[in-house]
This record gives structure tokens, C-alpha cells and sequence, in this order.
């Protein structure tokens, strides 16, 4: 049978084509996918709404009962108070680096690494000593002049404050990405037809960007409402409870109501799907306004002039307070026996005891080799995964493929804590020997950031010109030879990009393996939770440091070699 | 001094513990099975002093591994000193002590029995007791224990005490309160801390307050108004970091032990004539009946009340059966509430769902 059909007619149930390597790829292919995302969910709902072996609602109603109201409005409102504050400063940022002719540009380019290299939970913790209400270095700092005080970051504000300033350079390196991909000549010429600056950004250079913006904000949003870290570590302490904060507060409770924390659960995961529609509608409707051509263009920076210096202070507060302050609390603690109020005196007693600590921890150790093998084996498993499925969905005419393609988004709202419960419910009914092992965290792992390669794959995959793949068809290649020979080969610097963005996410991953580590099995993450939890703040620190000095040299390196693919990954 | 006064306060808390206690440990439970100690038992029989602790180490090291689930932040140190003297392999899941329950909870439920020996606080420890899930234990090692420290599937290797700590820098020496009642005063509003989870804490000093004949209204009024002046914290080794660091100047609920143990110079300490009672945390080890390296269990358990109780004073705990007795330096103003099984398993929920409505309603 001529491959060149079977590519046209995959999915036509003739019985003799029916076990070809496309079709059995395929199968393959929708039944991992189907395996990683709706086993979890399913069997999470069937322990929420059956009990005692009947359908029940009554977890609904004892999630109701409490305070589910306080927990959706609060919900709500972090989510989309820090998404906003992340898109406003991440786009803002990337205004001034792509079209104007600002100073300090490569600051904000150091900045947005924060997300990639620093771990969420460390980043949190800087911030708490950074500003809690009384031994918060910046409330010391202007305590003199205001009062004590000032920053109080165990409320809603701070828990905004935080976690839209952490994620502020994920929006920045994608609107800086949207920005250059649309063509600053139609700014030009609405500058020549006289729009004042701030008419030509807001008829002319955001509608440009929308699609992007409205991307960013769907991933923001999805990130938001399933946070876990800063709920945890600040919301709890001040008594602002989250979907997130309440589902772990009831999963380490005895007796533990399972149907509530399901029910919980449910809720998040309706929240984000809502979301995640919103925003496709509305990310739909501006696709009008997409100017993606192609052709050569040099982007005309516009001159700032007296507006000069005061952005630059902006971004230079803003590198400050990103990515300096942070890294630098973090740091002095690291050196210090215990937290103290940077004076003279501390600044003496510095140490490296820490770091010494930190190297010699047998656990240490262990969860840093386990962290590496879990974000590179899940990296290479959901990119090759992905690939696959991003040709099965724009690619070939299978059966059903809008399914795989809703499939591999579910676990955008499937929340960390809550993947981990259900995969420790299931795991332990299966006779599948993975509890216990670095297998179920790697499951876990390749089922949260399926999304992720799905985006670079299915963008990467939607460059690429069918003809290519059609000529080697017709050369006589079997579908599998111009998969792995032609496609796969052009599709590699999207591959690589993602692959790189799932090894540095993934090794930060908390909400899911907090729960499903055993012993030898740790990771970094849950390291320094338990670090946190012994008030062991000092080594945590050191080890916070280390975990981000290696990160940072592995993301140098990556960078160096994946250079020579023509990835363009993060900066 | 506070070493003194510390082992007084729990000599006094083990004998006041001793209602509600069970006597010495024997006997089978219902529960799962624990068919495979039983031959570890047999094969112990008839064997006494070093000819029954040689048997019993040839059958541990024929095993060769132990899989402890702990709640302890210092067990590695503990265990490696066993993991050196026998030659046999330990693996350790440590997480907060709760988590170690319900994980054990889980897994048992679903018939995976990877743990061994579980080593957390008496709150959790009775649930497992309770659900027949521990193996009983008599052997000749708790010989001269004090009732205070058995139960029947556990043992209280170590105690601690709930009371308020301070940050010296923080508290005028003329201000440090004297009692909880103190603490409910506006002029402590904003610098308390108080742990989230404690509703032991909460339930035990509130049932003694209701003996001493006072009011429920005014015991409300009491833990109203300290609960409105603090800030909730999770994790009270966190809480206790946070009064060292002036983020707090007091913690309603902190370790006394934690005190004794800190590094010098650290301005944290205890009220040393603190009027209300310490609220004792026992800490205790246990066997899981579906333990797959019985004869290593029992050998730990053993161990870790023989010699290991000596490595735990040296990590600045105190180990609960050995300092009965010694008064010495105890000051009798200062009473300690057990927490008992009874209220844990009775009123647990009760009083966890008091706790949390009162930190939500004033938090």
C-alpha cells in the first residue's frame, strides 16, 4: 500500500492498513496520552462523588458546608490579581526592550531567568525575609522614616505581590517573543499619521500582540489558580486560604475526608477550565489582528528622550526587585548560623557551615541526582511524546485526533496537590509496581508538563511546510522513514526548546511530589520544604544558592549547545 | 538551670500521665496480620539476655534492611549509628508527623506494606494502636519502665514540652507573662505566634482550665484574645525560628527542648515561672505489624531504648523513661498536662474542629 495514502486516509478503517507503524504509532500514542491524564481525574471524581459504593454528593456538601465561598473568592481573586500584575509588568518590559531605545535592556533579559532558574518555593521564602511585617529587611529599611510595618507580606496583597513579581518574567520573555514576531512598520505608520506614543500602543501595538498577550494570560492564570507555594507559605501564616492551601490543609488532617478534599478539587479544576475557555474564545477572536509575515524587518527602536531616565529606573527597580534583593537575601542568610537583621555585627559572623552542611546531607545528594534524572528522563519522554502527537493532530486526518488534542491540554487543569493524590489512589489499587519508586514521580512529572511540550511541539510542528514531508513520501519513504528522517530532524530546535523549558520547570516541581516521594526517592523541592519546616532557614538557603548556581551554568551550557541547533529558547 | 528545670518538668509530667495509661504491653490485637513477627517470636523463644539479642541480630542482619517512616528531624543521625553497629541498611521517609500517618493509613489500606518502624508523636501513634496496626511489645528492655512511657504497640522513647517561648530582646524582663490569661492582653496584639495545628495544645490546657473550675466563657475569653493577638504559623520548629528572628516576640506554644538545644547566644527562652501548665508531646517507636524485616524492627526498637536513648540527650531531646524520678530542680509552680489517648481518639475531632473555627473566626 502506497504510504502517501496512508497518510491521507490514516484512520479509514480498512482492515488490511489498519496495522501500519502510522496507525500503530498513533494508537500507541492516544493510549499513553489517555492513560497520563483521564486515569487521575477519572478515578479523583469517582472517589469524590461515590461513597460507601454509591453515587454520593454529600462531599460537595461538606466542602460547602465549610468555607468553599471564602476559598473561591479568594481563589479568584490571587489568580487573577497576580496573572494581572505579571502581564502589566512582563508586557510593559517588553515594550521597552523590543521597541524602544531604553538603557539597561540586558538587566531585564538577567530578570527573566527568574522563573527558570529559581524555584518557587525559594523565591517565596526570599520574600519572606524580605518584607514579613518586623525583621523584613525592607521593612527595616524604611522603617526610620514610615514606621514599622509597612509591607506586610502574609496578606492577599503580598501573596499578589509575590507571586505576579515571580511569573512577571514568563509573561516578559513571551510578549518580548510576540513583539518581535509583529512587524513594527504598521507602528511606524501610525506615528506618521500623526498618533501621539500612547495612541499608537493602544490602537496599534497591543491589538498586534493580542494573540500573545491573551496566551500569556491563559498560562498565567492557569499557573495562579493552581499555585501552591506561596498560598502555603504565606497565605496560611496570615489567614488567607486558597483552594490549594485548604485541599493540602485536609490531606494532612486525621481522619482525612478524601470526598472533601476531592470535592475541593473539583472546584479548582472547574475554575480552571472556565478560565482556560475564556481565554481560547477570546485569544480566538483576536486572531484577525495576527501579522505574522515573514519577511525580514528590523524593528525601529523609538527614541525615548526625556522619558529616558525614568524608565530606566523603572527597569532598574525592577531588576532590583526581581531578581537582585531576592538572590542577595538568599544568599546572606545562606552564610549566616542564624537569621538576623543585616547590621554590622551579622555581616561579620558570616560563614560557610551551611554550605558544608548542605554537602555533606546524605539526602542532599540523593534528591539533587534525583531531581536531574526525574526533569531530564520527563523532558525526553514528553518531547518525543509530544512530537508524535503534534503531527498525529495538525498532520495526519486520524479518527478522533481533537481528542488527543484536548487530551494532552487536561493536565493544564489538573492542579499539582491533586495529581499527586489521585496517583497514589490509583497506583496502590494497580498492579502496576510504581509506588514507592522514582517511576510514579516520573509519571507524574511527564503528566504535568504534557502541556508544555504540546505547545512547543505543535508550534514547531506548524513552521514546517507539508511539502517537505509530502516530497519525501513521494520519494518513496514509508511514513515512519519521513517521520524520523524529515520531520523529526526539522522539528528539532522546537524539541530542544522545550525540552530545556521542561528540564528547568520540572526541577522545581513541588505540589505533586511533596506528596508522592518515598524514601531515596526525595527531590530538591521537598528538600527544602522540609528544610523549611525544621526552621532550618540557613541551610536552606545554601542549598537554595547551590540548586541555583548549577542551574545556572546547566542553563549557560544548554544554551551554548542548543545555539548550534538555531533554538531560541529563553534568554 | 534550664536543664534542671527541664528535667523537672517532665519527671512531674510522667507521673501525672500515668492516668489513662495501660499497664505493661503483651498480648495479640486484632488488626492485620503480624504473622511474620510471630516467627520471629518463636525463633527468640526459649533464648535469654546476649544468647536471645545474638538471635535476634543474626536474623536482623539475614534480613538486612529496615524501612523507618519518621516525623523525627534527627533520626538519620540515630539511625546511622545502628546502620554502622549491626551492617544493616536503612532507608528513612521522613515527613511532618501527620503525613507519616496518613501515608501509613494509605498504604495499609491498599495492602502495601512497605514500612517497618514508625517513629512519631503519641497523637498519631494511638490512631495506628487503635486500628491494631502496631505490633505489642514486652520485652525484657522495658524492664523498670514507668507505666508512663507503654502503651500497648508503642513506647515513649522521648518527650517534649509545649510552653511559651520568648525572644529575649523582644520582652522586657517586667513584661514576660506569667500566665496564658496574660497573653490574651491587648499589649500583646501582633507580636504572638501560635501553631495552626495544635489543637492538642489547645484541648489540653482548656479541659485543665475547666478543672481548676473556671468558666467556659472564660476560657473562651482566654483563647479568644490570644488567638486575635497572633499570627497562625504552621510547624512549630518554623514558629520557634521566627522568635529567634524577632519576626515574633513570643510563641503561645513553643518547644522547651528546642530552647535547651539552641545555639549560644540565641535570644530565645522559656518562662522559666510561668504559672499554667507545658502541655507534654510524647514522641514514641513502634513496629508495624506487617513489618517485611520483623527481626530488624525489633532489634531497632530494642537498640533505640537501650543505646539509642543515649544519642538522643546528646541531640538535646529527653528521653522519657529515664528521667522518672529526678525531681531534682523542679519547680512546683510549673504543672504539665499529658495529652491522653482517650481525648485523642474521642475528642479529636471535636477539638481540631474548635481550633480551626476559632483561628478562622480571629486568625
Amino acid at each position: 500500500m502506497n504510504e502517501e495514502k496512508t497518510m491521507e486516509q490514516s484512520g479509514s478503517s480498512r482492515v488490511g492498513g489498519l496495522f501500519t507503524v502510522q496507525n500503530v504509532v498513533t494508537a500507541v500514542a492516544v493510549v499513553v496520552v489517555a492513560w497520563l491524564t483521564l486515569l487521575p481525574i477519572g478515578f479523583m471524581i469517582g472517589e469524590t462523588l461515590i461513597e460507601a459504593g454509591q453515587f454520593s454528593l454529600d462531599a460537595f456538601r461538606r466542602a460547602f458546608s465549610n468555607d468553599i465561598v471564602i476559598l473561591i473568592v479568594n481563589t479568584l481573586i490571587f489568580a487573577i490579581g497576580a496573572s494581572a500584575l505579571s502581564l502589566v509588568i512582563g508586557t510593559t518590559l517588553a515594550f521597552i526592550t523590543e521597541r524602544t531605545d531604553a538603557p539597561f535592556r540586558t538587566l531585564l533579559f538577567a530578570a527573566s531567568l527568574v522563573p527558570v532558574i529559581v524555584p518557587g518555593i525559594l523565591y517565596t521564602i526570599s520574600w519572606i525575609f524580605l518584607a514579613s511585617p518586623r525583621t523584613g529587611l525592607l521593612n527595616q529599611a524604611v522603617a526610620p522614616v514610615l514606621g514599622s510595618g509597612v509591607f506586610d507580606i502574609f496578606t492577599m496583597g503580598g501573596m499578589i505581590l509575590i507571586q505576579g513579581l515571580s511569573n512577571s518574567p514568563l509573561v516578559y520573555l513571551m510578549m518580548v517573543a510576540a513583539f518581535r514576531a509583529s512587524d513594527p512598520s504598521l507602528e511606524e505608520s501610525a506615528a506618521m499619521s500623526g498618533a501621539s506614543l500612547g495612541q499608537t500602543i493602544r490602537r496599534v501595538s497591543l491589538p498586534l500582540v493580542k494573540p500573545g498577550l491573551f496566551s500569556a494570560a491563559l498560562v498565567m492564570l492557569v499557573l495562579n489558580i493552581e499555585a501552591f507555594e506561596v498560598p502555603a507559605l504565606v497565605g496560611i501564616p496570615g489567614g488567607v486560604w486558597v483552594l490549594t492551601s485548604r485541599i493540602w490543609s485536609t490531606l494532612n488532617q486525621y481522619p482525612t475526608d478524601f470526598g472533601q478534599a476531592g470535592a475541593y478539587a473539583i472546584c479548582l479544576l472547574v475554575i480552571t477550565a472556565v478560565g482556560v475557555y475564556f481565554s481560547n474564545r477570546m485569544s480566538g477572536g483576536s486572531r484577525r489582528y495576527q501579522t505574522v509575515t515573514g519577511k525580514g524587518f528590523r524593528p525601529r527602536r523609538i527614541p525615548l528622550r526625556r522619558w529616558r531616565i525614568p524608565v530606566s529606573i523603572i527597569v532598574l527597580v525592577y531588576f532590583v526587585v526581581t531578581l537582585a534583593l531576592p538572590m542577595l537575601m538568599l544568599f546572606y542568610v545562606s552564610m549566616l548560623p542564624g537569621y538576623v537583621v543585616p547590621s554590622a555585627d551579622s555581616l561579620t559572623s558570616m560563614t560557610f557551615d551551611n554550605y558544608l552542611y548542605v554537602m555533606q546531607h546524605r539526602t542532599a545528594r540523593t534528591a539533587f541526582t534525583n531531581s536531574l534524572v526525574l526533569s531530564i528522563g520527563t523532558a525526553t519522554i514528553v518531547m518525543l511524546l509530544t512530537a508524535v502527537c503534534a503531527w498525529i493532530v495538525l498532520r495526519s486526518r486520524a479518527r478522533g485526533r481533537w481528542l488527543l488534542d484536548n487530551l494532552t491540554f487536561l493536565p493544564l487543569i489538573i492542579p499539582g496537590l491533586v495529581l499527586g493524590v489521585a496517583l497514589i489512589a490509583l497506583y496502590l489499587r494497580i498492579p502496576i509496581q510504581v509506588y514507592g519508586t522514582l517511576w510514579i514521580l516520573l509519571i507524574a512529572y511527564c503528566t504535568r508538563f504534557l502541556p508544555y511540550g504540546m505547545r512547543y511541539a505543535t508550534t514547531s510542528m506548524s513552521q514546517i511546510g507539508i511539502e517537505l514531508e509530502e516530497s519525501a513520501v513521494m520519494s518513496g519513504a514509508s511514513w515512519w522513514a519521513s517521520f524520523r528522517r524529515v520531520v523529526l530532524p526539522l522539528l528539532l530546535p522546537g524539541l530542544i526548546a522545550g525540552w530545556l523549558y521542561i528540564v528547568m520547570t520540572s526541577i522545581r516541581e513541588l505540589s505533586s511530589s511533596i506528596l508522592l516521594y518515598s524514601p531515596g526517592n526525595e527531590v530538591l523541592s521537598v528538600l527544602i520544604w522540609e528544610f523549611w519546616n525544621d526552621g532550618r532557614f540557613g541551610e536552606l538557603a545554601a542549598l537554595g544558592v547551590l540548586m541555583i548556581v548549577v542551574l545556572t551554568v546547566v542553563l549557560t551550557i544548554a544554551r551554548l549547545v542548543s545555539g548550534r541547533f538555531g533554538v531560541v529558547g529563553p534568554r | 538551670m534550664k536543664l534542671k528545670k527541664y528535667t523537672g518538668m517532665l519527671a512531674l509530667a510522667l507521673m501525672v500521665t500515668v492516668t489513662g495509661c495501660s499497664g505493661a504491653p503483651g498480648g495479640d490485637q486484632g488488626g492485620v496480620d503480624g504473622a511474620a513477627f510471630d516467627s520471629v517470636l518463636a525463633e527468640l523463644e526459649g533464648l535469654e539476655g546476649q544468647a536471645r539479642h545474638d538471635r535476634l541480630v543474626e536474623l536482623a542482619q539475614a534480613e538486612g534492611q529496615l524501612n523507618i517512616y519518621t516525623s523525627n528531624s534527627d533520626t538519620e543521625q540515630v539511625m546511622d549509628v545502628f546502620a554502622d553497629e549491626y551492617g544493616i541498611a536503612v532507608s528513612v521517609y521522613r515527613a511532618g508527623a501527620e503525613s507519616v500517618l496518613l501515608r501509613l493509613l494509605q498504604e495499609n489500606d491498599a495492602g502495601f506494606h512497605a514500612a517497618d518502624f514508625a517513629e512519631i508523636n503519641a497523637r498519631q501513634l494511638v490512631v495506628l494502636d487503635d486500628l491494631g496496626l502496631l505490633q505489642p511489645y514486652s520485652g525484657a528492655v522495658l524492664d523498670g519502665f514507668a507505666d508512663v512511657a507503654l502503651y500497648p504497640g508503642w513506647t515513649s522513647h522521648w518527650s517534649a514540652v509545649l510552653t511559651p517561648v520568648y525572644n529575649t530582646n523582644a520582652v522586657e524582663a517586667a513584661e514576660v507573662p506569667k500566665t496564658y490569661a496574660e497573653l490574651a492582653e491587648s499589649e500583646w496584639a501582633g507580636r504572638l505566634a501560635v501553631e495552626s495545628r495544635s489543637w492538642e495544645w489547645y484541648a489540653s490546657l482548656y479541659r485543665h482550665f475547666l478543672e481548676q473550675g473556671e468558666s467556659e466563657e472564660a476560657i473562651d475569653a482566654v483563647f479568644e484574645g490570644i488567638v486575635s493577638n497572633a499570627s497562625a504559623q504552621t510547624g512549630y520548629l518554623v514558629i520557634q525560628q521566627l522568635v529567634s528572628t524577632g519576626e515574633y516576640d513570643l510563641s503561645a506554644s513553643g518547644y522547651a527542648h528546642l530552647v535547651l538545644g539552641q545555639a549560644p547566644g540565641t535570644p530565645v527562652s522559656i518562662i522559666e515561672d510561668f504559672e499554667d501548665p507545658g502541655v507534654l508531646i510524647q514522641s514514641g517507636i513502634s513496629m508495624l505489624r506487617t513489618a517485611q524485616n520483623p527481626a530488624t524492627a525489633l532489634l531497632y526498637y530494642e537498640w533505640v531504648l537501650t543505646e539509642g536513648l543515649d544519642i538522643y540527650s546528646e541531640l538535646g531531646r529527653t528521653p522519657t523513661v529515664r528521667e522518672l524520678g529526678s525531681a531534682e530542680g523542679f519547680d512546683p509552680s510549673f504543672l504539665l498536662l499529658p495529652v491522653d489517648a482517650d481525648l485523642i481518639l474521642n475528642e479529636g475531632d471535636e477539638w481540631q474542629t474548635r481550633w480551626e473555627q476559632l483561628l478562622q473566626a480571629l486568625g
